[in-house]
């Protein structure tokens, strides 16, 4: 008789676990097997799946559903949702604006009251028809609460609605709020119903538009769905969608991958390198447009010896442009001309501009008492965006041909940002930075970049840490001289890039394209994608 | 000491531990530069409005008394607020946390079987084709970056051979037309209950890859560990009293042997299970899987303070829970462990 000495006292049937692990491993394997069966992918070239569906994946991610306070990326979303009074065409077109909320629009010839002519019939998702009270809510709750975009609102002292459909728009100093009104921030119309809300309420999300399309459900970094608004005012056609369906996909190659099986018809976050190879692909369509983003190379005029204009004239002739653009953007851009973007508003197509040109740099440097170089400088860059870590090592390579030691330090940007706006002594030298304007008026660029700060010691965004009041009368003055006499305004402006250019405030780098992947089957209207809403595409515009 | 006691001192260690770790993390945000009233007053705040998101975060106030705030609002519920989805981070974290649970549940599922069969199979044939095959495949899970695993698997299963899909958690289409009833969050799960079969299928199928990316590793350290574990115990007197008695082989690997081998094995799957709550952070990222990997890598990138402190002690009592657990029932099985 064979007894078991050797039983673990209390054991548990390892055997009898074991058994059923493998088995229910093996029936999920089979049944994860059985619906590959079914098909895996959606390989079809079938436009928008089922239904007019458009599938979007997109990296742009919401900080907030709130329009009055919206400063990122939420106009992808919310130029679908919300609607402005006008819409600031691209540059060379018949007209410099389209109308939407507002038909017509004029300005007294002090430029300090702005006449808009409303829409009728047009009504907000929650019923909520749309006058001119709407318009004074919208307006007076977004300088308000003063997040975002709301410094544009500053000059507005009294908003008027004499009728239903006229609003009168008085300004302490003239100011070209047309450009204001077609801005992607803080110049949406929203529903007067949501007075009182908080942002909690607005970020629940609740959305309280006039837009083609209307929110149905979003989850955070993962989805949202959108659908079509039947009441919408412009009306629907044949072959618009009914449905949006946005995929928040961070990864490029994800995108990629997904745009190529044909599981999505838009994306927007394809890394250039990959472009080249995308192009060769009949199952997409790769569209460039320009943009009003562009890339700069700050230098710290506080610092030694980057305080003496040749030096920074001389490093302005030592940067190697077109490799940089190559380098960052795979080229999908142009050389910059100046801080300002070609296609922006009021550029100069007559500046100065830098080239990259070594024997110079060295002249320039030996004049400033530098022949050899000879000093250190700390470069800052944004490991988080598109092109800092892809030129920075141009940059040193560069700049010690001619003697000067670059430092390279990336960080992610809101560090990047904290240290720039720290203690005097810690900043950095050159100050990389991706930028664009917040509303379609250089104006933006050249004030936040390069104005005198409000409080010096707390510096914004004016890496350059300069001052100089020459500069800052004639911008100021051309803002407030746009609405009635654009011809002055222009050369005030002219003046003050040609003042950026001779003074080398920066390495003004390149003008970036957006480059966007596509389901070749899709009809774009030409402003679907406008280059003064950069990453914004209008779906009401796109049919099948 | 009885369980009673051990839970209660296992506790008042935990509560330790977490002091600690918020402490730590408080500081160390704290000390990296970054300017959290900038991100939530916006990129295109005028510096006036970051003076005002300053006062509003209460950023002004000297450190010990945030601290102190924090940790009130912390033991009160209030894990703080994201200072990029203008959420409770508590609300946040809660909402992706299950379906990182499913895929660690079912990485750890594949892990686990693989890890001890292929452990107890190669201690059995030490020193066949099959043990030097195994422990190839066992160093090359260790030793493969997860990112790089992922990528791999996508272009294999993905691009060359059509039969998985390459990211998310379902397909587009099957959302929107068979739509998942959440009632656990767990969306094969609550797919598989509500009896929404094609979405179940759909949501499996999307899981297989991010598994065995997540799994490789694990499977790897278990099987090794398993492995030296059986070999040992295989070694061990009373096991070879058996083999003289004639019990038959199956018996002895499989009833005693393993039973013995498992203390060490157990443990280790309980740090597998920590490793693989970070491991997610990558898996999920690049399978754009609505988790709190994703969540968490989000956060971190855009310095959200409050968000990362809310990760780090979910994660810190999550690992502290979990090795408790794994604690808990090793002294239930092995009558040789005594807990103290």
């Amino acid at each position: 008789m064979r007894r078991s000495l050797l039983t673990v006292k209390r054991g548990f049937r390892v055997r009898g676990a074991l058994t059923v692990a493998l088995v229910l491993a093996t029936v999920l394997a089979g049944v994860g097997l059985a619906a590959c069966g079914g098909g895996a992918t959606d390989g079809t070239q079938a436009t928008g799946g089922a239904g007019g569906v458009l599938r979007l994946a997109s990296w742009m991610t919401l900080t907030t559903w709130d329009p009055r306070a919206s400063a990122a990326d939420e106009p992808l979303y919310l130029s679908n949702v919300y609607e402005p009074l006008l819409y600031t065409n691209p540059p060379g077109s018949a007209e410099p604006f389209t109308p939407c909320l507002a038909t017509s629009w004029e300005v007294s010839k002090d430029g300090l009251t702005w006449t808009f002519h409303l829409r009728q019939g047009v009504k907000f998702h929650d019923g909520t028809p749309f006058n001119a009270a709407a318009v004074k809510y919208s307006l007076e709750a977004t300088k308000e609460l003063d997040l975002g975009a709301a410094y544009m609102w500053y000059p507005v002292t009294k908003i008027a609605a004499p009728d239903d459909y006229t609003v009168k728009i008085t300004t302490e100093y003239a100011a070209p709020l047309d450009r204001c009104a077609s801005a992607m921030y803080g110049a949406w119309m929203f529903s007067p119903k949501t007075k009182g809300k908080s942002q909690k309420w607005w970020d629940a999300p609740n959305e309280a538009g006039t837009g083609p399309y209307t929110l149905v459900s979003y989850k955070p970094n993962e989805e949202l769905v959108f659908e079509r608004n039947p009441d919408y005012w412009g009306g629907w056609k044949a072959g618009q969608f009914d449905q949006v369906v946005v995929k928040q996909v961070a990864e490029a190659a994800t995108q990629r991958q997904m745009l190529e099986a044909g599981e999505v018809d838009f994306a927007d976050g394809l890394s250039r390198d990959s472009v080249p190879a995308l192009e060769n692909n009949p199952a997409v369509k790769i569209d460039k447009t320009k943009s009003i983003q562009n890339e700069l190379l700050m230098f710290n005029t506080q610092h030694k010896p980057l305080d003496n204009v040749k030096v920074r004239q001389a490093l302005s002739y030592a940067l190697p442009y077109e490799d940089i653009l190559q380098a960052a953007a795979n080229g999908y851009g142009e050389v910059s001309q100046g801080p300002l973007p070609r296609d922006l508003y009021p550029h100069d197509a007559n500046m100065g501009q830098y080239t990259y040109d070594i024997t110079k740099a060295k002249q320039l440097l030996s004049e400033a008492g530098y022949p050899d170089g000879g000093f250190k400088l700390l470069m800052t860059y944004a490991s988080d965006d598109a092109y800092g870590s892809k030129f920075a090592p141009l940059v040193k390579e560069a700049f010690a041909k001619v003697g000067v030691t670059v430092d390279l330090q990336p960080l992610l940007f809101e560090q990047q940002w904290a240290k720039a706006k720290g203690p005097a002594k810690d900043r950095q030298d050159l100050f990389e930075l991706v930028w664009w304007p917040g509303f379609p008026d250089g104006y933006d660029t050249l004030y936040s970049l390069f104005h005198t700060e409000a409080d010096p010691s707390n510096p914004v965004w004016n890496m350059c840490y300069w001052s100089n009041k020459d500069y800052d009368t004639a911008i100021d003055t051309a803002f407030s001289d746009e609405p009635t006499d654009p011809a002055k305004a222009q050369e005030l402006y002219n003046q003050a890039q040609q003042m950026l250019y001779e003074q080398a405030l920066a390495g003004y780098l390149f003008d970036a394209d957006m480059v966007y992947g596509l389901n070749p089957a899709l009809k774009l209207e030409p402003t679907a994608l406008n280059v003064n809403y950069s990453g914004v595409f209008y779906w009401y515009r796109v049919s099948e | 000491m009885s369980v009673r006691t051990y839970l209660v001192r296992r506790l008042a260690l935990l509560v330790v531990v977490l002091v600690g770790i918020t402490l730590l993390t408080f500081l160390l945000v704290r000390v990296v530069p970054s300017d959290p009233a900038a991100i939530y007053a916006g990129p295109r705040a005028r510096a006036a409005q970051i003076e005002q998101a300053r006062h509003i975060l209460g950023l002004d106030r000297p450190l010990y008394e945030q601290y102190g705030i924090y940790v009130r609002d912390l033991v009160q519920g209030d894990w703080g607020t994201s200072l990029r989805t203008r959420r409770p981070v508590l609300g946040d974290i809660l909402h992706f946390l299950p379906y990182s649970l499913q895929l660690i549940f079912f990485s750890l599922l594949i892990s686990v079987t693989l890890g001890i069969t292929l452990g107890a199979l190669t201690a059995h044939m030490k020193g066949g084709w099959i043990d030097h095959v195994m422990r190839i495949f066992a160093i090359g899970g260790v030793s493969m970056p997860a990112f790089f695993l992922a990528i791999v698997l996508q272009i294999i299963f993905f691009r060359w051979l059509g039969l998985l899909p390459v990211s998310g958690e379902l397909d587009i289409a099957v959302a929107q037309a068979h739509p998942v009833t959440q009632i656990t969050g767990m969306t094969a799960v609550d797919a598989l209950v509500t009896g929404n079969f094609v979405a179940f299928f759909n949501a499996m199928e999307h899981l297989i890859l991010p598994a065995l990316t997540l799994a490789a590793f694990s499977t790897g350290v278990i099987t090794r560990m398993t492995r030296s574990a059986m070999l040992e115990s295989m070694g061990a007197d009373y096991i070879r009293m058996a083999k003289a008695m004639g019990v038959p082989t199956r018996v002895i690997v499989l009833r005693y042997a393993l039973k013995n081998a498992l203390a060490p094995v157990l443990t280790i799957i309980g740090l597998e299970f920590a490793y693989m709550l970070v491991g997610t952070f990558f898996v999920e990222r690049i399978f754009a899987l609505p988790g709190l990997g994703t969540y968490a890598t989000t956060s971190m990138l855009s310095l959200d303070y409050p968000a990362i402190m809310g990760i780090t002690i979910l994660l810190a009592l999550i690992y502290v829970a979990v090795n408790l657990v794994v604690d808990l029932v090793i002294a239930k099985l092995d009558p040789r462990v005594v807990l103290s």
